[in-house]
């Protein structure tokens, strides 16, 4: 069994090679290239297992140190960079759920993305991005899972975008690339200075408990630096898992196709930041400098605010996308309680039952789409839910799939949510217990447990709308359940969903999966990791709540007619109003980001003006010409309506301006190069 | 006998002569002129240390420059006339067609 | 006061005779040949370079001198730095004559005196590096240069390619009488041209050699293109014809930094304390500068002038780091050996899309480029990807290398400003590739054979230096070994 641990490295490379050989070769041919990219996943999947079945195997001591194959890279003056792989418990868990959901994905695709003109290049990104992925799991350093993680950043702007006839579709891609960026150089930062204070990049040696002694001790701007490097990669997770304040870009994203969305919601991209928490968890753990209250903190905001927004929104997916933001939340909770695998259990689960609800809306815009079609409708937007409903006798099977999605979301046992969900509460539960008084663990408690009660409302209310009740429009009425190839997959994933959850019981084998994985930090000695026993009182508070939850959502919204005011409007006033517009946290970036830099911009365009070039322009004698041309700029940068971020928009800005500098003049280029010359000197002679 | 600082003065006086000339003359001929009043200027410098210092290197190096300048003034004249047919004009401030 | 003709080996600087050799020969066929066949220049460069290339790649190892006057130090000098950095020029001398020629044939360039004065200038590169006098810094500085502004004014009677000549001129005729009035100060500082020479007599608190280490200072950040000395390179680029754009973009910047480093690095070693600074500030100036008038341009040659600018600035992060430490040399060698591969790839797409001169040069033209051309669309992305510095390419592991030297040397806020500034670079490559991918467009395209291979190997190299950038780091750190030990931290 031992030599199975060797295909490791192959695990990624079927998808990779299925991407170059579309894109090279097969790019004509839609049939072959779907073929090509289901065929690399399915054989990532089957390597995959047979590298669970290795570590199953392999027993306590190499689930916990994990087996590796280091690659020597990039050699350095003193020592040899190592690249390389590694596999244990935890990367044997990933490895079960990822080429497993991505295949499914995968197939459901080859049936969706029907009749698109891009179809063969579709296939190509996702098998890159699920390269990109599997590379992330594999990887035994930073800099390879830091490589993976900037080819799924590409992938997810090429896929968001991949619509990109619609404005809208465009835009998504780039704010969901520049805002995720902006975590990615914070998590760059982060690994630049753990590389300059350890020389090393690899997990096993970072995470010894000398080194991470060291770097408890050593200090970076006056701080400890555990508590900057940690920050800097929790940096980096917040913008990738889609936390509260870099949640923005993950609904926009729903811009790109459905399985794309499930890709990026449920298996890859934003389990991507969660992942990367878990994996690099002791350093977060040191005590007393750790940030871990840090990441609790974040999780519980994003949890709890992720779920209001969704109560409040009526694209089907919009509200699976603010569920995302708010489940991830969870997983952050639970990481930043120290529960590591609370957090990677609900990972693993939510996966299973995101990617299930995400396919199954995919179904249902689908049958909604052709029903338009069919009834000659071309007004009638197929995502609103309010043009739904009655879809249960039209649909069955994907009513039943997403039905079992939808119990194991909401957390009703035995599905699989209910029991990861439980597992974080109890943890925080267990945790506000011993302390004794009402600190973080009662908050992320608390906010966990609104949380699943606001989520089992938004699910009621979907459930009700979109299945229950009459058609409320002719699209819905004309309705068709799709072909197999969209509904199988789903009938897998919900068997899954229903299932997943017994890995982890306590009552059978006593939590299987807290001994195959939840240990692999044990040699860091920062992390209790011994299991939370079950809290009845947790269990039973957090269904009472669940089913209270999904019957009023149910009940109110069951019989809705169309053209009726939302119930939920009518009852929170204002303040639905203000959910709906998702605290108007898009509109206040735009306005301290996008609006001052304008503003920003044309002051110090002004000052600019007044102060620095007018001088310089009036001696070389042609202030007109350059006047013309800044206000022609300060016009532009006003009236251009590009630019997601400020960032973005304040570089252009100032290469904008800058460019006045470039007149085309030899003489004025003599100048500059005359007068820097003097004052070069100037700074030698008189040590200026 | 003069002393060699009169010498670097000169040639700093001739050197400064030669860049303002080039900064603010709006004629490329009298530009290509001013550079190789620079050239020169480096050339006294060069043979008055050469003197100073009593090392010949100093004047190989002269001998060296003059190539060089001469090179140059053949090329730039060279581009200058071919550009003077297009443009009809040796203002600097005429070529600006490329910038920003 | 009397002159000893200095001992002489010439089979030292036989790469340099070869390249100069073929350029002379060439001219002298050129007198026999009919005018009707044009072609056969491109032959003789490329016989000539590769012959230099199996000569100067079979120096490895060696080091030695040459032209030693009485008493003296040699003038001119051969050790791995010196060798590594010809392969480099050879190299993007052969890139560069590849992706030439179905250009020149298609816009009636075709005349056998490019590939003469592209040989010329490429031996006056090759001295660049090997110069261990300032004499000779100054001649092969002038041997480079001149035929470089002739080729930039090839396309004639363009008036664009008139004007980025006369500009190119007369900026660089300027700063060459600035750089050799800092060579005159430095004599009458030290008493002696020779690098070793000046190493041992310079004094660091006198005017006369603060002065001129400024002046060198200048001449050479105009070489390289160092803001604010950069000023040029934008309008030269985008005027000249593209082929020369592409070579010059290479070969005079490493030719320019092959000097600078020699130069700085060991001559001025007891003033690294006053060169460092000022280095540091071009260095933060030409990143901020470089990345952000990038990000504005338009036209795909003027953003890849910037974009070479903006490199230029990473390579001074390494020379910065070089102070005190001699990792520093061997990160820069690298980056340019890396930086040629994926430029000179970069310039051979924009060739091929610039399928008449003067036209298919605007980036939009590169809209809908992947789904006519996806080869040569792949090719682009992917040394946009490298010029962006994104894994697993030549670029990453270069601007690694840089980064990693940085922080040896306590650059921290240096190699900050490089990786955020390496993040701003991706909104301009990237957006080349957003073109290419995500738009309808037509646009016409030419590649000749020759520029395929050319291309070809470009994204080879690229690969491998981004996969396996090992052996190649080796080597650069073995160029440094001999010549920069002694001198970091001195």
């Amino acid at each position: 069994m031992e030599q199975l641990f060797a295909l490791t490295p192959l695990i990624p490379v079927f998808p990779l090679l299925a991407f170059a050989l579309i894109v090279l070769w097969a790019n004509k041919n839609n049939k072959l290239s779907a073929g090509l990219a289901i065929g690399g996943i399915g054989l990532s999947t089957l390597t995959s297992w047979a590298v669970i079945a290795a570590t199953v195997a392999a027993g306590h001591e190499v689930q916990i140190a994990g087996w590796s194959l280091p690659v020597p890279w990039l050699p350095t003056a003193a020592s040899i960079f190592n690249t390389g792989f590694a596999v244990d418990g935890f990367t044997a868990a990933m490895l079960f759920m990822v080429p497993l959901v991505c295949t499914l994905i995968f197939i459901y695709a080859a049936e969706y993305m029907e009749g698109d003109p891009r179809y063969a290049r579709f296939f190509a990104y996702v098998s890159l991005f699920a390269a990109g992925m599997l590379t992330l799991i594999v990887a035994d350093n930073l800099l390879l899972l830091f490589i993976a993680w900037e080819i799924m950043g590409l992938c997810s702007y090429l896929l968001i975008g991949f619509w990109f006839e619609k404005d809208s579709a465009k835009k998504a891609g780039l704010k969901a690339f520049l805002t995720t960026r902006i975590g990615d150089v914070l998590l760059f930062a982060g690994m630049l200075f753990l590389y300059s204070r350890t020389g090393t990049l690899t997990f096993r040696e970072i995470f010894k408990p000398e080194v991470l002694d060291e770097l408890s001790r050593m200090l970076i701007w006056g701080l400890p630096a555990s508590t900057v490097i940690s920050l800097l990669v929790f940096g980096g997770a917040v913008g990738k898992s889609a936390q509260f304040p870099l949640h923005v870009w993950l609904p926009d994203a729903m811009e790109g196709p459905t399985p794309v969305s499930a890709l990026i919601h449920a298996a890859t991209m934003v389990s991507a930041g969660v992942y990367l928490v878990a994996r690099m968890l002791p350093l977060f753990a040191i005590v007393p400098q750790g940030t871990l209250s840090w990441v609790a903190i974040i999780g519980s905001v994003t949890a709890f605010f992720g779920a209001t927004i969704s109560i409040a929104q009526n694209d089907i997916k919009r509200v699976l996308a603010y569920s995302t933001i708010s489940q991830l939340g969870y997983m952050m909770i639970a990481l930043g309680l120290g529960g590591f695998l609370a957090g990677v259990f609900h990972l693993l689960t939510h996966a299973f039952f995101k990617a299930l609800l995400f396919l199954g809306s995919g179904s249902i815009i689908h049958a909604v789409h052709h029903g338009a079609e069919h009834a000659d409708d071309h007004h009638t937007d197929p995502q609103d839910m309010m043009n739904m409903g009655g879809l249960y006798a039209k649909m069955k099977r994907t009513s039943w799939a997403y039905f079992a999605g939808t119990a194991a979301l909401v957390g009703i046992f035995p599905f699989a949510g209910f029991w990861s969900k439980d597992e974080i509460l109890a943890e925080a539960w267990v945790q506000w217990h011993e302390a004794g008084s009402i600190g973080l663990p009662f908050w992320a408690w608390l906010a966990g447990t609104l949380g699943a009660f606001l989520t089992a409302l938004y699910m009621g209310r979907q459930i009700g709308l979109v299945f229950f009740g009459k058609p409320r429009s002719k699209a819905a009425e004309h309705a068709v359940e799709p072909g197999n190839r969209m509904t199988v997959p789903l009938l897998v994933l919900a068997l899954f969903a229903a299932f997943i959850g017994f890995i982890n019981v306590p009552f059978i084998a006593n939590g299987w999966l807290h001994h195959f994985a939840g240990l692999v930090h044990e040699p860091a000695e920062v992390l209790h990791l011994e299991a939370v026993p079950f809290q009845i009182s947790v269990a039973l508070v957090s269904t009472a709540v669940a089913l209270l939850g999904f019957f009023l959502g149910w009940g109110m919204y069951r019989n809705l007619k169309a053209g009726q005011q939302d119930p939920l409007a009518r009852m929170l006033g204002p303040v639905f109003t203000v959910l709906k517009n998702k605290y108007y946290v898009d509109e206040f970036y735009k306005f301290v980001f996008i609006d001052t830099t304008v503003a920003l911009a044309n002051f110090s365009a002004k000052f600019d003006y007044d102060w620095v070039i007018n001088p310089i322009v009036n001696f070389v004698g042609n202030t007109g010409r350059l006047l013309g041309e800044l206000s022609g700029r300060i016009d532009t940068v006003v009236v251009d309506g590009m630019g997601v971020l400020g960032t973005a928009r304040l570089f252009k800005w100032m290469g904008r301006e800058l460019r006045l500098t470039q007149t085309g003049q030899a003489q004025n280029y003599l100048l500059v190069i005359a007068l820097v010359s003097l004052s070069l000197i100037a700074m030698y002679l008189f040590g200026i | 006998m003069i002393p060699t600082s009169w010498y670097l003065l000169l040639a700093a006086v001739l050197f400064a002569t030669g860049a303002g000339g080039v900064l603010l003359r709006r004629n490329t001929l009298v530009i290509l002129m001013c550079v190789e009043l620079m050239m020169n200027a480096v050339n006294l410098t060069f043979v008055a240390f050469s003197h100073q210092l009593g090392s010949m290197t100093g004047q190989v190096f002269v001998f060296m420059i003059m190539t060089v300048a001469a090179v140059e003034a053949a090329v730039g004249l060279a581009i200058l006339v071919e550009l003077y047919r297009h443009v009809k004009s040796v203002n600097t401030d005429d070529f600006d067609s490329l910038k920003g | 006061m009397d002159f000893q003709v200095p001992s002489i080996n010439l089979a030292i600087i036989a790469p340099v005779i070869i390249v100069l050799g073929g350029a002379i020969l060439a001219m002298i066929v050129d007198l026999f040949v009919d005018k009707d066949k044009k072609s056969w220049a491109a032959w003789v460069a490329i016989i000539t370079l590769l012959v230099a290339l199996v000569q100067t790649a079979g120096m490895w190892g060696f080091s030695g001198g040459t032209f030693i006057p009485e008493g003296g130090t040699p003038m001119i000098v051969v050790d791995n730095y010196a060798t590594f950095l010809n392969i480099t020029l050879i190299l993007t001398g052969i890139l560069a004559v590849l992706i030439s020629v179905g250009f020149l044939q298609r816009n009636g360039l075709d005349k056998p005196e490019y590939y003469m004065l592209l040989l010329f200038s490429l031996g006056g590169m090759m001295l660049m590096g090997m110069a261990n006098d300032l004499i000779l810094v100054f001649l092969a500085l002038e041997v480079l240069s001149i035929p470089l502004y002739i080729l930039s004014g090839f396309a004639w009677p363009r008036p664009e390619s008139e004007e980025a000549a006369m500009k190119y001129f007369i900026l660089g005729a300027f700063s060459s009488a600035i750089f050799v009035f800092g060579i005159a100060l430095a004599y009458g500082a030290t008493g002696t041209t020779s690098l070793p020479g000046i190493f041992a007599a310079i004094d660091v608190n006198e005017v006369l050699g603060l002065t001129a280490v400024a002046f060198l200072l200048v001449g050479f950040a105009f070489k390289v293109a160092a803001v604010p000395f950069h000023m040029w390179t934008p309008d030269v680029y985008e005027g000249a014809p593209t082929t020369v754009t592409a070579f010059m973009s290479v070969g005079a910047k490493v030719a320019g930094f092959a000097a600078m480093i020699r130069v700085f690095v060991t001559a001025l070693a007891h003033l690294s304390d006053v060169w460092v600074g000022a280095i540091i500030i071009l260095a933060t100036l030409t990143l901020i500068v470089g990345n952000l008038l990038a990000i504005v341009q338009t036209n795909i040659k003027r953003m890849l002038a910037y974009s070479s600018i903006a490199h230029a600035g990473f390579i001074l992060i390494a020379v910065a780091a070089s102070y005190n430490n001699p990792n520093g040399v061997s990160a820069a060698l690298f980056y340019m050996f890396a930086y040629l591969f994926t430029n000179l790839g970069a310039f051979a797409v924009v060739i091929a899309v610039e399928h008449k001169q003067g036209e298919g040069v605007m980036l939009d033209d590169y809209k809908g480029l992947a789904a006519r051309h996806p080869w040569l669309s792949l090719a682009m992305a992917f040394m946009m990807l490298s010029l962006a510095g994104v894994p697993p390419t030549g670029g990453f592991s270069a601007k690694f290398y840089v980064f990693r030297t940085a922080l040896e040397s306590e650059l921290g806020w240096l190699t900050v400003l490089g990786v955020v500034m390496s993040v701003v670079s991706a909104f301009y490559y990237l957006r080349v590739v957003f073109l290419m991918y995500m738009y309808e467009g037509e646009t016409e395209v030419v590649t000749k054979r020759a520029l395929k291979l050319g291309l070809g190997i470009a994204v080879v190299a690229t690969f491998v230096l981004g996969l396996f950038p090992g052996t190649w780091f080796d080597l650069a750190s073995q160029a440094t070994l001999t010549t920069f030990q002694a001198f970091a931290g001195g």
